[in-house]
C-alpha cells in the first residue's frame, strides 16, 4: 500500500513524443483508471511506473520515495499484462509461486537440484506454498493448480495473473488491459470482480484501459489521456458532467455527446442554428464556439414545437431506451437517447424537432477548452 | 420422395446401402492418395527395406548372385576391432560435436541478441562456414594444419620461448611445473600432426565439425529467440528476477525449449552423416581413428563393392538415426510443448 506521484514524465521513441509532462497524484489505495484512444502513451506510462522503462524527464515516486534508480524487481509493485505474460512451461501452481520463490529463496536455494538440501529450504517452500493456497482460494481456481497456462480458458488464465500478482501482497498493482482478450460477458463479470479485490486488498490500483466503460464503471478516480497529454483527472461523474476539454467530452459517454456550432452575441446569449438556447450565457461573448449536448439532453419534439428541425435517420430500440439518429436541418448530425415510450410518437424517416436542454449544455471554445456558463431560470 | 418412404420401411437397407457409399467414399479417398502413398514407398521405402535385405547377404554390385549371410553382417560391425573404432569414431563425433556446437551456438545467439548494432554484420560472420562448402572449407584446414608449414603450428611455434609460452605452459600456476607441458614439451620437441597422429586425429575433425556446425545453431537459436514474448521478460523483472542467468533459467531456456530439441535432433542426425572432412583430410585414418560410420559404408559399399556389408552398416546407422528422431518425437510431446 502506497501513494504514487507522477510528476512530469516525458518520454520519446527516437523522434515521436509520446508522452508530454504527465502528473498525477494517485493517492493511497486509490483505484485510479487510465483511459483514453489507443495509441495515446497509456501502456508506456505504466511500463514508466513499473520500471520497465526509463523516462526522459521527470520523476516518479512510491510512498514519497523516488524510484526512478530503481529496478523493477525493487519496486514492489505488481503488473498484469494484457497479454498475461504467464510463464508457459510452469503449472499455475507454479507460476504463482515465481515472485515469492524470486524474493524469499536464496540463490544458492534456487539451484535446481541442490536448492533443496540447502538449509532453510523447506521452511521457506512451506511457507510458499500456503500463501499461494491462500492466493488460489481467493480467486477460486484451487482446482487448476496443476494444468499449464495453455490448458485455461482466457478467464481463467487472468484470474492466474491476477493471483501471481496479488501473492506477494505489492505496494501497488498496475494492470494494462487486463479484460481486453475476454469476451464482452465474462469481461462485465470481471469487471466487478476486480472492483470487489480492489475493495478488499485496499492496495492502490493503477488500471489502463481504452474502454471508457470500463473506467467509469471501476474507478474512483478516471485519468484520461490524450495524445501523450492527461487533460482530465477526477471522478467518473465528474469527468462526464464537468470534462474540461471537448476531448475528454468526446471521449466519455456512449453514444458520444453531440457538438453544435453555435455563436455567442454581445450580451453572452447563444444560438445555435437560428434558436436561441433560453436562459444559458456564455462568459465569452461575441465569438463562435461549441455546445455539447450529451444524448440525454436532447429531446425530439413535434415538428412544430420550439426547437431545431430535424429529419430522424435511425433509431436504435435497446429495450428499456431509444437511440434516435437525426440529421439536422441546418446540417450535422445528433444522436438522442430517450426513453423507449418515445417509439410510439418517432420512428426512422420522421420529421422532427430537437429541443436542448440548457441546464445540461456544455459550451467549449474554438480550441475545445471549456467555458463558463451562467444559467438564469427564466422567472 | 419414394425413396425416403422405403428407407422408413425398411431401415437395415438402407444401412446396408449407406454402408456401401461410404466404402466407396473411402475407396475413393484412397485412390486420391494413391500417387503420394506409391511414390513415398517407391523412393523412400523400398530403398531402405532393400538395404535391409542386402544387408543379410554377400551381395555386390554386377554379381546375378548372393548368399544369405544370415547375422554375419552384423556380427562383425560389433564384434570385429575395426568396426568398433568405427561406432566409436562416429559416437565420439557425436558427444562432442552436438554439445560443443549447441553451447557455442546458443552462446553466440544470445550475445547477438544483445547487441545493439553490428548483430547482422556477427551472424554473417558466423554463418560463412554454413555456406561455405565443408569439402572447400577442408582443403583450407588441410593447409592450415599441415605439420610444418602450416600456420596453426607456425603460429605455436612463434610463441615458443616468450611469454606466450610463459602463460600457457602454466608454470605460473603454485604446482604445476611449467616444463612438462603440454606446451612446453612441444616446443622442445615439435608441435603435433594434427590429422596424422591417432591422439589428435579424431579431435581435429571434431573441431572441425563443431567450426562448422556453431553458425547454423546460432542461426536456429536466433529464430528461437525471436519468438520470446518481450513480455515474459517484463514479467520476470516484476516478478523479482534480477540477474542475466535467473532470466535464462526462468524465461530463454524454457522458451527455446522446442527450438533446441530441433537443434539437438538435426546436429546429431548431420553429425552422425559426417563424411566430407573424413574423405578429404584423413581418409578414415590413422589407424581407423576417424573411422565414421558414413565413411565407412562409402568405403564397403562404393569404393570396395561389398554392398551387401555396406547395407548392414546403413542399417545400423539408421537405426541411430531412427533412435534420435523417435526420442525427439517423445521429448516433444512430453515436454516442450506449452
Ligand atoms: N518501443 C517502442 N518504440 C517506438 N515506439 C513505441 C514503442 N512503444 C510504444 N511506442 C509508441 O508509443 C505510442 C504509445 O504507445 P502505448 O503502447 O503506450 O499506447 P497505448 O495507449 O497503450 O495504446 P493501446 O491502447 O493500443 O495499448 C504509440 O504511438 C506507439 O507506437
Ligand atoms: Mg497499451
Amino acid at each position: 500500500m502506497a501513494s504514487v506521484t507522477i510528476r512530469d514524465i516525458e518520454k520519446s521513441f527516437g523522434s515521436v513524443n509520446v508522452l508530454n509532462g504527465v502528473s498525477v497524484d494517485i493517492e493511497d489505495g486509490e483505484f485510479i483508471v487510465l483511459v483514453g484512444p489507443s495509441g495515446c502513451g497509456k501502456s508506456t506510462l505504466l511500463r514508466i511506473i513499473a520500471g520497465l522503462e526509463q523516462q526522459n524527464a521527470g520523476n516518479i515516486s512510491i510512498a514519497d520515495e523516488l524510484v526512478d534508480n530503481l529496478h523493477a524487481s525493487h519496486r514492489d509493485i505488481a503488473m498484469v499484462f494484457q497479454s498475461y505474460a504467464l510463464y508457459p512451461h510452469l503449472t499455475v501452481a507454479n507460476n504463482i509461486s515465481v515472485p515469492l520463490h524470486m524474493r524469499r529463496l536464496s540463490f544458492l536455494q534456487r539451484l535446481p537440484l541442490l536448492g533443496r538440501f540447502m538449509p532453510g529450504h523447506k521452511e521457506i517452500m512451506d511457507g510458499i506454498k500456503r500463501d499461494v493456497d491462500e492466493v488460489t482460494e481467493t480467486l477460486g481456481i484451487g482446482a487448476l493448480m496443476d494444468r499449464k497456462p495453455g490448458q485455461l480458458s482466457g478467464g481463467q488464465r487472468q484470474r492466474v495473473a491476477v493471483g501471481r500478482a496479488m501473492v506477494r501482497h505489492p505496494r501497488a498493482f498496475l494492470m494494462d488491459e487486463p479484460l481486453s482478450n475476454l469476451d464482452a460477458e465474462l469481461r462485465v463479470h470481471m469487471r466487478a470482480e476486480i472492483a470487489e479485490l480492489h475493495r478488499r486488498l485496499a492496495t492502490t490500483f493503477i488500471y489502463v484501459t481504452h474502454d471508457q466503460a470500463e473506467a467509469m464503471t471501476m474507478a474512483d478516480r478516471v485519468a484520461v489521456m490524450m495524445d501523450g497529454d492527461l487533460l482530465q483527472v477526477d471522478t467518473p461523474s465528474n469527468v462526464y458532467k464537468n470534462p474540461t476539454d471537448i476531448r475528454v467530452a468526446e471521449f466519455i459517454g456512449s453514444p458520444k455527446i453531440n457538438i453544435l456550432a453555435a455563436q455567442v452575441d454581445g450580451a453572452g446569449k447563444i444560438t445555435v442554428g437560428d434558436r436561441m438556447l433560453s436562459g444559458l450565457y456564455s462568459s465569452v461573448k461575441g465569438e463562435d464556439i461549441q455546445v455539447g449536448v450529451r444524448p440525454e439532453a436532447l429531446t425530439l419534439a413535434d415538428i412544430k414545437a420550439e426547437g431545431l428541425p430535424c429529419r430522424i435517420v435511425h433509431h436504435e430500440n435497446m429495450g428499456s431506451e431509444a437511440y434516435f439518429h437525426a440529421e439536422l436541418n441546418i446540417g450535422g448530425r445528433v444522436i438522442s437517447r430517450m426513453d423507449a415510450s418515445a417509439l410510439d410518437t418517432f420512428a426512422t424517416g420522421q420529421e422532427a424537432s430537437i429541443v436542448i436542454d440548457p441546464q445540461n449544455a456544455l459550451l467549449f471554445g474554438k480550441e475545445g477548452q471549456r467555458l463558463a456558463s451562467k444559467i438564469e431560470v427564466a422567472a | 420422395m419414394s425413396e425416403q418412404t422405403t428407407s422408413v420401411e425398411n431401415p437395415p437397407k438402407r444401412g446396408a446401402s449407406l454402408k456401401a457409399a461410404e466404402a466407396r467414399t473411402r475407396l475413393i479417398s484412397y485412390l486420391f492418395c494413391l500417387p503420394a502413398i506409391s511414390l513415398m514407398i517407391i523412393i523412400l521405402l523400398v530403398p531402405i527395406f532393400i538395404a535391409g535385405v542386402l544387408s543379410f547377404t554377400d551381395y555386390s554390385l554386377g554379381n546375378t548372385d548372393f548368399n544369405w549371410q544370415g547375422t554375419k553382417n552384423y556380427e562383425r560391425i560389433f564384434g570385429r576391432s575395426s568396426y568398433q573404432k568405427m561406432l566409436w569414431a562416429s559416437a565420439t563425433y557425436v558427444l562432442v560435436v552436438v554439445p560443443a556446437s549447441i553451447g557455442l551456438g546458443l552462446g553466440a545467439a544470445l550475445l547477438i541478441n544483445s547487441l545493439r548494432r553490428f548483430g547482422d554484420f556477427y551472424k554473417a560472420i558466423y554463418f560463412l562456414p554454413v555456406m561455405a562448402a565443408l569439402l572447400a572449407m577442408a582443403i583450407v584446414w588441410d593447409f592450415a594444419l599441415h605439420p610444418t608449414i602450416g600456420i596453426v603450428n607456425k603460429t605455436l611455434a612463434s610463441g615458443c620461448g616468450t611469454l606466450v609460452e610463459g602463460f600457457f605452459s602454466w608454470g605460473w600456476i603454485p604446482g604445476v611445473n611449467g616444463a612438462e607441458s603440454w606446451y612446453s614439451t612441444s616446443c622442445a620437441d615439435e608441435f603435433p600432426h594434427w590429422l596424422g597422429e591417432k591422439k589428435y586425429a579424431i579431435w581435429t575433425i571434431c573441431f572441425i565439425g563443431i567450426w562448422q556446425a556453431v553458425g547454423f545453431n546460432m542461426v536456429l537459436y536466433l529464430a528461437g529467440l525471436t519468438g520470446v514474448p518481450r513480455e515474459l521478460y517484463h514479467a520476470a523483472a516484476i516478478d523479482g528476477v534480477r540477474s542475466g542467468w535467473e532470466r535464462f533459467r526462468l524465461v530463454t531456456w524454457p522458451m527455446l525449449g522446442p527450438t533446441t530439441v530441433f537443434v539437438v535432433t538435426i546436429t546429431a542426425i548431420r553429425s552422425f552423416q559426417v563424411f566430407d572432412t573424413v574423405e578429404a583430410l584423413t581418409e578414415g585414418g590413422p589407424a581407423k581413428s576417424t573411422y565414421v560410420m558414413m565413411y565407412a559404408i562409402f568405403e564397403k559399399a562404393i569404393r570396395e563393392n561389398l554392398v551387401g556389408f555396406g547395407s548392414a552398416i546403413t542399417i545400423v546407422f539408421l537405426g541411430f538415426v531412427l533412435i534420435i528422431t523417435l526420442s525427439q518425437r517423445y521429448l516433444v510431446e512430453r515436454r516442450v510443448h506449452y
